[in-house]
């Protein structure tokens, strides 16, 4: 080709490459515009996704803290009465930020910034482990930690008994105390479409009294005092509901 | 189970990111036009070059961004951002260099920079105890850094860069571009582990300690960039800002301080002032540079026109005038935005990791992107004064390559984890509620 086409040819080319280049960009723009769009969606339906578990507030909150009231906790964050801290303790005993909260593989590191302690059971100390269903507490504020799936190792496989029965039943539960297989229990429980376990697992507790049948059936279920098992109900979150605010009132 | 109005499988939808065919439809076809285009260069023949990057870079591309995006869940249009400035650098170059040469290294480092850049995915995913690897780290990148110190070779008024003869190849290496990563690493890894300031004081002094290094090799823009990443992931971790406007003091008070000691500084700042001052000598690079965008006008000259080479570092340091030149002022203008786009994207996967260590990495990493592009681009259109730094992912430069599609591979690597994430954490919910 001759160098006076190829100069034509080159300098008609501009407009093409200059179009493409916009097309990329405006398209890329776009992208990034859904995609910020649809998280946000997502984090609205479902903010729950990234905490690995809930604290619960049990006795001791202030005029913030209502007894029953779930704070979400992260995978990684820090405690405290600070708005900016992740887990938010709007209490005269929590300092601005009070300690920092790790996921490991056995449970929840909780280590306090400073002087400052949390109390577990009897033993106090400035670095503690918490696990699935730990009371703990800070000062006057006393808590429980709740965690989804069990510290996130997933459970997907059933057992070799059949646990059908104990799902239904909580007394035939009793009689088989293994933490095992009331996991399973409650997995099952929980995924299979039992609306029935549910009904019968929630009608000892909803009745009259809610309050104080839900607080007997945590203690009810409680294993050999160590870490208590999730009940199928204390798993479900964050879509409050009239009757979720009438369990903890 | 849409009992409160949940519904998992949009929300599963709205995970996976949007559709880019678009942007991979148009990736491809810039690709394929430019090199046809340059096949027919020079008058009479056909360049045979040109035209087998015409089907192997698409043919590359394709095969990179379908085994990628198959095997992790990484964010797809991140990785054609990144491919569309691989292939601008690519086609630029080749428009404007004398010697098929120059093509032919670039393309050969981005091919090995493909798998340096799977390197990096996999690295980041498999990484479980990164404070681990810290000290051995820290170390060894001293030793690389000061290297040149000892067996270096001086380029361009700076002592950093190793040569390697093997046989009749005489291989440059570049250890800062290398040591920026594992600074951003260092930085990351320690700053990710608690909240005490004391302790934060020991990856700054490691940073300071590769900052006298370079001073002693004189690659200030290095410094430049190394000060820059400091100082911002320190405040990213910290939230400490009186701190950090107290290191942007003393780095404000250390360029002083150059400018009285050091001659190479005052050359410079008076370049930039007034680069016709010393037209044919000192400021000879700038003013070529800003002819060379001068003389491209809005639309550019035409790829394969116009006088790019008369430009000093045309390749590499100063190839935005080059683009600038060969494209027009919209397409610079249009690169500036895919940049910031990019940078954009790291941001969200920054801003969306689940653990401090990914998140200050993929922030750090995107800083490191962006300051290197605004320090290139703003020295080559006289906003700041000139520092020796490539422009990321088009620059010719083999370090800087592979360093940066490492850096590249770790912020995809880090947008896949976040991604696997958010839908385990999905079908958590999803099983958690179906036992309504």
């Amino acid at each position: 080709m001759s160098s006076d086409w190829y100069t034509l040819l080159s300098m008609g080319m501009r407009y093409w490459f200059i179009g493409l280049v916009i097309v990329i960009v405006f398209n890329a723009w776009r992208g990034a515009l859904r995609d910020s769009r649809n998280a946000r969606k997502l984090r609205n339906s479902a903010p729950i996704t990234g905490a690995i578990g809930e604290i619960v507030i049990t006795a001791g909150g202030g005029r913030h803290l209502k007894t029953g009231s779930r704070i979400p906790v992260p995978r990684e964050g820090l405690l405290g009465s600070s708005r900016r801290a992740d887990v938010q303790l709007d209490h005269r005993d929590v300092r601005r930020f009070h300690a920092r909260l790790e996921l490991r593989e056995n449970g929840l590191l909780a280590e306090t910034l400073g002087h400052e302690l949390i109390t577990l059971g009897k033993e106090s100390g400035k670095r503690l482990l918490l696990r699935n269903g730990d009371r703990f507490s800070i000062g006057g504020l006393r808590m429980l930690l709740v965690m989804y799936d069990d510290n996130g190792l997933p459970h997907g496989l059933p057992d070799d008994d059949d646990d059908l029965f104990d799902a239904i039943d909580p007394k035939f539960s009793r009689k088989k105390k293994t933490k095992r297989s009331q996991t399973t229990a409650d997995q099952k429980g929980r995924s299979s479409a039992g609306s029935r376990n549910r009904a019968s697992v929630r009608s000892g507790k909803t009745g009259p009294e809610p309050s104080k049948k839900s607080s007997k059936g945590v203690r009810g279920r409680k294993t050999s005092g160590k870490s208590a098992v999730l009940m199928p109900f204390e798993s479900r979150v964050f879509k409050y509901s009239k009757d979720t605010e009438k369990l903890w009132k | 189970m849409a009992r409160y109005g949940l519904d998992y499988d949009n929300l599963k939808k709205l995970v996976l990111r949007s559709n880019t065919a678009i942007l991979h439809t148009g990736v491809l076809l810039f690709q394929v036009t430019a090199m046809l285009l340059l096949t027919f260069k020079t008058p009479g023949t056909m360049d045979n070059q040109a035209l087998f990057f015409a089907v192997a870079m698409p043919v590359c591309t394709e095969v990179v961004y379908r085994i990628f995006g198959k095997i992790w869940p990484l964010d797809r249009a991140m990785l054609l951002l990144f491919l569309f400035l691989l292939s601008v650098g690519l086609v630029t170059l080749k428009s404007i260099s004398r010697y098929p040469d120059t093509p032919w290294e670039q393309s050969i480092f981005m091919a090995a920079g493909f798998f340096v850049m799977a390197f990096g995915i996999v690295f980041v995913r498999r990484l479980r105890s990164w404070e681990k690897l810290v000290p051995c780290l820290a170390v060894l990148s001293v030793i690389f850094l000061a290297l040149p110190l000892a067996f270096g070779v001086w380029k361009n008024g700076a002592k950093n860069w190793l040569q390697i003869k093997t046989g009749s190849m005489i291989i440059s290496i570049q250890p800062s571009e290398f040591i920026k990563i594992s600074l951003i690493y260092i930085l990351a890894a320690c700053f990710s582990r608690n909240a005490r300031l004391r302790e934060s004081i020991v990856p700054v002094l490691i940073a300071g300690v590769f900052c006298v290094i370079l001073l002693v090799e004189k690659d200030l823009g290095a410094v430049l960039l190394f000060y820059l990443t400091t100082v911002g992931m320190f405040y990213a971790a910290t939230s400490n800002l009186t701190l950090t406007l107290v290191g942007l003091a003393a780095g404000a008070a250390a360029s002083v301080y150059a400018y009285q000691t050091m001659n190479i500084v005052k050359e410079r700042v008076a370049v930039f002032l007034n680069p016709w001052s010393d037209p044919l000598n000192n400021g000879y690079q700038l003013v070529q540079a800003l002819i060379a965008i001068g003389s491209g006008g809005l639309f550019g000259s035409g790829l394969g026109l116009g006088a790019p080479r008369n430009v000093p570092l045309y390749y590499s340091d100063f190839i935005f005038a080059s683009i600038a030149e060969q494209y027009g002022l919209v397409f610079s203008i249009a690169l500036i935005a895919v940049y910031v786009l990019l940078l954009m994207r790291g941001l969200s996967t920054a801003a969306n990791a689940r653990s401090s260590f990914h998140a200050l990495l993929a922030f750090g990493i995107v800083l490191l992107i962006g300051a290197q592009t605004f320090v290139n681009i703003g020295g080559n259109i006289k906003l700041i004064p000139m520092t020796g730094v490539t422009l990321p992912y088009i620059s010719s430069g083999g370090s800087s390559l592979i360093s940066l599609m490492l850096a590249a591979g770790m912020l995809l690597g880090i947008s896949s984890i976040n991604a696997e994430d958010e839908d385990e954490d999905l079908l958590r919910l999803q099983i958690r509620e179906a036992g309504r």
